[in-house]
């Protein structure tokens, strides 16, 4: 009995404490979970937060990467988060594997670096990565305006021209270079590159990273890589189309033909004798050139891409086609611009062999119109366009009926000397037709070692060329060749064309290495280049307009034929190492070296050395702030680097350059029978080298708050020595008063700053603020005409406005920043209207001469600029608008200057043109002296900001039977608004751009465009 | 598999081996079209390729296609070293007010600011002398041997080296002449993106000196005499070592801090004498017709030729240019006294198209010198001239002076002062009538400017016998320079005012006159006086200081080594 109590018991609390147990086990099920948290790679991740939604309950993973957690909700949904890899919501289930994916936009991305590339965490320079799917990018058509505003250090200039981290050169190259799927660009500039087909920008902007390209990247370095296919990738198709209109955003304000009769009759009211000429000179008509010369511009573009895999998943391909067509602004302008891209990656030998094979052809047929805004603004508005018969027809036959001043009609007309072109006619007379046919081709073969997977050889051979072609045709009734004298009935045709192309052959040993916490990468390469450049041209004068012209027409005057040829070639070879190497992803070495050699120079001048090494420090990986919540990432960088510049520089510069002329008048009898031309050489220096710039950099990279904020700050100082320049030499010392030679030193500081805000995250609404600002000081350290600054005379004269003799508005100074202005003090009258011709004596001798003239400290570069970029989505909505903007530059409105005054010598010349309505404002009768010319009154505060683009967006989802297909609409204004106080078109004209820098001579306004494009992918 | 593999490895490296090896060599890179040429391959072993290295030399007097300024034609060399020759003096003046600085060379007012004239002289003088170094360091025979000339190419380019150092000499002449100290650089100097060495004029001078009498020496291999028109040979030097030593005082005077000469230099009179009766044995003769050595064809004109010891060669087509002979003519006269026909057609009797009205004689000068006259009748009511005048030196027999006025009251009015027509672009043997239609169609001149003719050394010659007394000689030669000019009346002795009336007739418009009056004090004194001398119409003497001109500005702040002429501040 009592055995079966006993047992009774024992199942009693067996039963208990297998019901127990089971409730206990029920009871897990519903609130306790485990799992393993790995990478893409099944390694485990340490150190990644489990928090269950909605509350503060969480762990984190241990070093096998496991958790456990007990939940208080149920259901319960577990947010899993790791700094670089994406944010993972899950339900909770009791046992789970769970794979983080990879934030692609976080720290463990690859970015692409000179011959390689890195994990984010790991650079040690400043490098500034965008993927261009990821910008705002507004409706653009070239590349170059994808990175307007969104890289601190970067200046997109309007034309195109981009300045990393100011100018640091005056003559040879401030351009970068720019590297496309490692294939450094010569000879098709970034805007060859179809917008689309861009991956990713990686900018180098210091030494320490961009001096492993050595003598090609003191402008920095901006590296593409194009959109590749995926290995085992479905087809995908994307289609993407823009429409737009284009029109001024202003209009250049010439007088109306009645004002302007008006006008004419009160300025010579006082000479009844110029009177006459005057209304002689007026007709009846009331012509808005303007008007008559532009057009709406439209333009539109389309590009289709294809990407998939055939054999197997082995043949990886991506094509892609793109036609850009545009009409211009101005009547006549148009062009196309069709591209083609093919890349294809096959891989062997189970990976360790891939090939990759990249083309593109980028071509561009050009008819220009610009020449005639700048003439209709001053043309006279009381003569007619036309020429016309008695029955009111238009008279063909007269200069194919475009009216000019003249006597006699047909055959007989006879232009009046000095007579100004009819801007219409000016087109239509003449024919000026260009062709571009770009191309750039690249193959890379990668081998990997079997067996020993550490190293790699990769063998790159590459071709990037252009063909060009240049017409013009003068029809033989044009009357500027009436004028220059040749008999009727001859045209002239004018034809250039050649090409310029560059190949490379490089080959590149790649070492990477892991071992318990150490990192090495090492690379060693050899890169061989040939530049080759052709261009022939030829005028010839041809009796048969309509006839194709061909030998047979040669020309009617065997003196006005000639055909001019001229090629010449480069070569550069380059060695280089580098080292990268890690410890913990904490401690970061770069060490480069790279040895240039280029034929540029004379054999003494011929090699350069360009050493950069450095450092960083990734404090987040440091024990006291790896668990820190604030910072996800901190990093802190210092480099020295050397970069040369080799760009911009002649070819044969070192030796003379001999010319063997053919003018008829560079000719001597030296006896015999014929004249004998000359033979002469051009100016030159022996011992031209390089301009070498050393960079300092140091920055801090950094994220707070897990992304919310993130950014960069870089401090940098550049000095440029040896530095080139086209300047006044001594005369006996050469063949020329002029010469390129270096000059002298050149630093530059700043500081830059880019900022990312991710101010709104959520799943159906997210708001991105990008912030980039950059503040620059650029100053000459050392002339070698003479350091002291306080000595008037050691400066070299630059900056030439067209007037005046050997006249220049701006020098080259020690202590001074490039193109400093150097004017007269304009003198005002008591209610501060500047008196013409008056100037201040400043040096009170009571005459105003060349010692009155003084540095004003006004410069053409900005002492800060800056960009903006706005990005909101709101479920299928996207909304954003790009800005950037300078200050402390001043511009020398030279239009305002040639528009400023009435005097002119018309009359005597037989032509009135139009007057600007700024003579009304200045009231200036008399011609503008020398020193009004060179008077400060022209600087003006150029600082500006400009809101380059506001676009909005609707993306369908799905719109087809696929999964991931889209389908998104957008319209986009261009050109949007600009803020300034600047009284020119444009106060972005000549911002940093070499030459003419800081001189304003534009008279056309800029063009605003208005954009819908729709994308479409499946 | 491993094969491919081990393949694949050699074909990487030696691949890249093999590029190692021979890249280098290609940094040798020369230009590869037929038509450009550096110093290393423009010469070659081609004799003809030497002569148009030298052509270039020669057109350093009229070409303007190299050097960055703003008016080509007005920076010529012969126009601006003409202007500042003759306008600053009593024989011409130029009306064209809108370039400021003719005004300053018209009255001696110039400072220290550039002006256009002083610029070109200075540029185009180094200019030139730069591509005589450079054809010097080109053709040792060091450089033609390795080039390949055969030995009968390098005895024919010693001939060439002569000729370009004889320009050299001319273009430093001009410059001392023009400047005192110049920037003194030889075919042995720093070349490239350097700052020349400063020589004294002195120095310069002996330079010239040392240059011309090599080339003239006996064993030179500088041509004979007469035997190159319109290169230079010996007589061109000889011609131009006469006129340098006749001025050795001058060029090798001293100044002081103000630019006043405080001693002049030890002469050269007997060197002078000895040099012209050199040339005297060569093969010149005068020109049967003054007028005839300033004419269109001079250069084909064999009468013309025999009295041209160097000329610098023109042609309408061929080395045109703005600034050289068309300049003389065209700026000569102007449109209202072009001479008609009986229908009124224009004569084009300056043998060219189109006038611009520039320089003209002032009447002070004509009167004194040439001793032209004006009879009562030839005065118009209003006081302007109705054309006719009477003089009896045939010289004087090409003046223009209808509607023109007698007192230049206005530089700045053409018809103020007397037209001199010396310079006329219609070949000798042709009637205005006869030439017509071709002049109708000239937009250049085709007068070869004598630089050097035998009638300068004549009076060189006479002028230096004036010193060393030893007159005798002389007046043979004068004697034949009157009878050409129709005055028949022989002298027998002669002195200081005649040589200074008779250079300011025969040489008159030639580029020397200042030169002539510095030489006999005469420039800046304030006892010989012309209108506007000084700056004021009446005529004053200015300062000693502006003997010289200032450095240019521009080449003041490039060149350091150079600093403000004395009394220039």
């Amino acid at each position: 009995m009592k055995q079966k109590v006993i047992n009774r018991v024992w199942l009693s609390i067996t039963g208990l404490f297998l019901l127990f147990s089971l409730q206990s086990y029920s009871q897990d099920a519903q609130n306790r979970v485990a799992g393993t948290i790995v990478d893409a790679a099944k390694v485990p991740i340490i150190g990644a937060t489990v928090i269950e939604k909605g509350t503060m309950n969480g762990t984190v993973t241990d070093f096998n990467g496991q958790f456990e957690l007990e939940l208080t909700q149920s259901p319960a949904t577990l947010q899993i988060r790791m700094v670089g890899y994406s944010t993972l919501e899950v339900a909770a289930e009791p046992e789970m594997e769970l794979t983080l994916k990879e934030d692609v936009q976080m720290l463990d991305e690859l970015v692409v670096i000179g011959y390689g590339s890195v994990k984010k965490e790991d650079l040690t320079g400043s490098v500034s990565a965008i993927k261009a799917e990821e910008i705002n990018r507004g409706a653009v058509n070239s590349s170059y305006e994808l990175l307007r505003g969104k890289v601190s250090g970067v200046l997109v200039l309007p034309g195109g021209d981009i300045r990393i981290r100011g100018t640091s050169s005056l003559n040879a190259s401030n351009d970068p270079l720019i590297v496309v799927d490692g294939v450094p660009l010569n000879y098709n500039g970034l805007s060859s590159v179809n917008p689309d087909d861009i991956e990713t920008f990686t900018v180098l902007k210091d030494a320490s990273s961009a001096a492993i390209y050595g003598s090609r990247a003191a402008g920095g370095v901006i590296l593409i890589t194009t959109k590749k296919p995926e290995a085992n990738q479905k087809l995908k198709v994307s289609y993407n189309g823009t429409f737009s209109v284009s029109d001024y955003d202003g209009k250049r304000d010439v007088m109306g033909a009645d004002e302007f009769r008006g006008f004419i009759r009160d300025l010579y009211a006082g000479s009844p004798s110029d009177l006459a000429v005057a209304n002689s000179l007026m007709g009846d008509e009331n012509i808005d050139w303007i008007n008559e010369v532009t057009q709406l511009g439209l333009g539109q573009t389309h590009n289709l891409a294809l990407s998939g895999t055939v054999f197997d998943g082995h043949l990886p391909y991506r094509v892609a086609g793109s036609v850009i067509h545009n009409r211009g602004t101005v009547k006549d302008d148009w062009s196309v611009r069709p591209n083609l891209s093919v890349n294809l990656s096959p891989n062997f030998l189970d990976n360790h062999l891939v090939v990759n094979f990249n083309a593109r052809i980028n071509t561009r047929f050009d008819d220009d119109g610009n020449a005639s805004y700048g003439n209709a603004t001053n043309f006279n508005p009381t003569t007619p366009i036309y020429f016309y018969n008695e029955d009111g027809s238009i008279d063909y036959d007269t200069n194919q009926g475009f009216w000019i001043r003249s006597t006699g009609r047909g055959d007989n007309l006879i232009p009046a000397s000095n007579a100004q072109t009819n801007p219409l006619q000016y087109k239509r007379l003449k024919y000026d037709y260009r062709e571009d046919y770009g191309y750039v081709a690249s193959s890379a073969i990668t081998y990997q070692v079997h067996g020993f997977e550490d190293l790699s050889f990769k063998l790159t051979t590459s071709i990037d060329g252009t063909n060009f072609a240049r017409r013009e045709r003068i029809r033989p009734d044009h009357w500027e060749l009436i004028n220059d004298g040749l008999a009727p009935g001859v045209g002239t045709y004018y034809k250039t064309h050649g090409y310029k192309e560059n190949r490379m052959l490089e080959s590149l040993v790649t070492y990477n290495h892991d071992f318990s916490g150490h990192k090495v990468n090492a690379i060693a390469g050899y890169t061989w280049q040939h530049f080759n450049y052709y261009d022939s041209n030829e005028t010839r004068f041809n009796d048969d307009y309509n006839n194709e012209v061909s030998d047979v027409h040669y020309k009617k005057d065997e003196l006005y034929g000639t055909i001019y040829k001229h090629g010449e070639e480069h070569f550069l070879v380059s060695f280089y190492t580098r080292l990268n190497y890690s410890f913990m992803s904490k401690y970061l070495l770069t060490v480069t070296l790279r040895n240039d050699g280029s034929s540029r120079f004379a054999p003494d001048n011929r090699w350069g050395l360009f050493p950069s090494l450095a450092l960083a420090w990734n404090l987040k990986e440091e024990s006291f702030l790896k668990s820190s919540e604030l910072f996800n990432q901190l990093k802190l960088r210092a480099g020295v680097g050397v970069t040369g510049q080799e760009s911009g520089i002649a070819n044969y510069s070192y030796l003379a350059n001999y010319i063997l002329s053919s003018s008829t008048s560079n000719q001597y009898p030296m006896g015999g029978d014929e004249l004998t031309f000359w033979l002469k050489p051009d100016a030159y220096d022996p011992n031209i080298k390089w301009e070498e710039t050393t960079t300092y950099n140091v920055g801090l990279d950094f994220g707070i708050l897990n992304g919310t904020v993130s950014g960069n700050i870089d401090a940098y100082k550049r000095k440029t020595n040896d530095l080139l320049n086209s300047v006044t030499i001594p005369l006996g010392a050469n063949f020329s008063n002029s010469l390129l030679t270096n000059i002298g030193n050149i630093e530059n500081k700043g500081i830059e700053v880019a900022l990312d805000f991710h101010a709104i995250r959520k799943s159906d609404m997210s708001l991105n603020i990008g912030v980039t600002g950059t503040m620059e000081d650029t100053k000459f350290t050392k002339l070698t005409i003479g350091d002291d600054a306080n000595n008037a005379d050691y400066y070299i004269p630059v900056g030439g406005i067209g007037v005046g003799t050997g006249g220049y508005i701006q020098q080259q100074k020690v202590g001074y920043s490039p193109n400093i202005f150097y004017t007269y003090q304009q003198a005002y009258d008591a209610n501060g209207e500047a008196i013409q011709n008056a100037l201040v004596d400043r040096d009170g001798n009571g005459l105003i001469d060349m010692n009155d003239r003084y540095l004003s400290g006004k410069k053409p570069l900005p002492d800060f600029y800056y960009g903006l970029n706005v990005k909101f989505g709101y479920k299928n909505w996207d909304f954003g608008f790009n800005g950037h903007g300078s200050k402390g530059n001043w511009l020398f409105n030279n239009y305002r200057r040639g528009h400023s005054t009435t005097a002119r010598t018309d009359l005597s010349y037989d032509r009135l043109p139009n007057y600007h309505t700024s003579v009304l404002e200045t009231g200036w009768t008399d011609t503008n002296s020398d020193p009004q010319n060179y008077s400060d009154y022209w600087l003006e505060d150029a600082s500006f900001f400009k809101i380059d683009d506001v676009n909005v967006g609707y993306t369908f989802k799905n719109v087809i039977e696929k999964q991931g297909s889209s389908l998104r609409l957008a319209a986009t204004v261009n050109n949007v608004l600009t803020i300034t106080d600047y009284s020119g078109v444009d106060p972005e004209t000549g911002i940093a751009g070499n030459g003419d820098q800081g001189i304003d001579g534009r008279s056309d306004p800029r063009i605003r465009t208005f954009t819908l494009r729709a994308m479409l992918n499946f | 598999m491993k094969k491919i593999i081990i393949i694949l490895c050699v074909m990487f490296v030696s691949g890249a081996m093999n590029i190692f090896t021979s890249c280098t060599d290609d940094l040798d890179a020369f230009p590869y079209n037929e038509t450009d040429f550096t110093s290393e391959n423009a010469y070659g072993s081609d004799f003809e390729n030497y002569l148009s290295g030298l052509a270039k030399i020669y057109l350093s007097w009229s070409n303007i296609s190299d050097l960055k300024v703003d008016d080509g034609g007005a920076s010529e060399l012969l126009r601006a070293y003409w202007s500042i020759q003759e306008c600053s003096s009593d024989a011409c003046k130029n009306n064209w007010k809108g370039d400021a600085w003719t005004q300053d060379i018209n009255q001696n007012t110039w400072s220290t600011a550039s002006n256009a004239a002083t610029y070109a002289i200075y540029a185009r003088t180094l200019h030139g002398i730069t591509y005589v170094n450079e054809f010097l360091r080109q053709t040792t025979d060091d450089r033609l041997k390795q080039r390949g000339c055969s030995s009968e190419v390098v005895a024919k380019v010693h001939q060439l080296r002569s000729e370009a150092r004889f320009v050299r000499a001319y273009m430093y002449w001009i410059a001392i002449d023009t400047f005192g100290d110049v920037p003194f650089v030889t075919e042995d100097s720093d070349f490239g993106a350097v700052t020349p060495e400063v020589g004294t004029r002195s120095q310069v001078f002996d330079y010239i000196v040392t240059e011309l009498e090599d080339i003239t020496a006996n064993d030179s291999p500088m041509a004979d005499a007469g035997t190159l028109y319109p290169r230079a040979d010996k007589g061109a030097a000889l011609g131009l070592l006469s006129r340098i030593y006749l001025n050795a005082e001058v060029y090798r005077s001293t100044v002081d801090a103000n630019g006043n000469v405080t001693a002049k230099g030890e002469p050269m009179w007997q060197e002078c004498k000895a040099v012209c009766e050199k040339i005297f044995e060569l093969n010149y003769g005068l020109c049967s017709n003054y007028f005839d050595l300033f004419r269109g064809d001079n250069g084909e004109n064999p009468d013309a030729r025999k009295e041209m010891l160097f000329s610098v060669y023109y042609d309408k087509n061929n080395n045109f240019s703005w600034g050289g002979a068309y300049f003389l003519v065209a700026a000569s006269y102007q449109g209202a006294d072009e001479l008609k026909d009986e229908n009124g057609n224009s004569l084009y009797y300056m043998g060219i198209s189109t006038p611009w009205a520039g320089v003209r004689m002032p009447y002070e000068y004509a009167r004194d010198y040439f001793g032209v006259s004006v009879p009562e009748s030839g005065y118009a009511e209003d006081g302007t001239y109705t054309g006719e005048y009477d003089y009896s030196d045939l010289r004087a027999g090409e003046f223009y002076i209808k509607g023109h006025s007698e007192v230049m009251s206005d530089i700045g009015v053409f018809s103020q002062g007397w037209s001199y027509y010396k310079w006329n672009n219609r070949p000798h043997d042709k009637t205005p009538a006869e030439y017509a239609e071709v002049a109708a169609g000239n937009s250049g001149a085709s007068i070869d400017i004598p630089l050097i003719r035998l009638a300068e050394i004549y009076l060189n010659y006479a002028e230096a016998c004036l010193h060393l007394n030893s007159t005798g000689v002389a007046v043979p030669y004068l004697n034949e320079l009157r009878n050409r000019a129709g005055l028949m009346n022989d002298i027998s002795t002669y002195d200081r005012d005649y040589i200074i009336k008779e250079r300011a007739v025969e040489l008159s418009w030639e580029s020397l006159r200042r030169t002539d009056l510095i030489r006999w004090d005469l420039f800046h004194s304030s006892t010989f006086l012309w209108n506007w001398k000084g700056g004021s119409y009446n005529g004053q003497g200015f300062s000693e200081y502006k003997l010289v001109f200032d450095f240019p500005d521009t080449e003041l702040v490039s060149n350091s080594n150079l600093s403000h002429k004395p009394g220039y501040n």
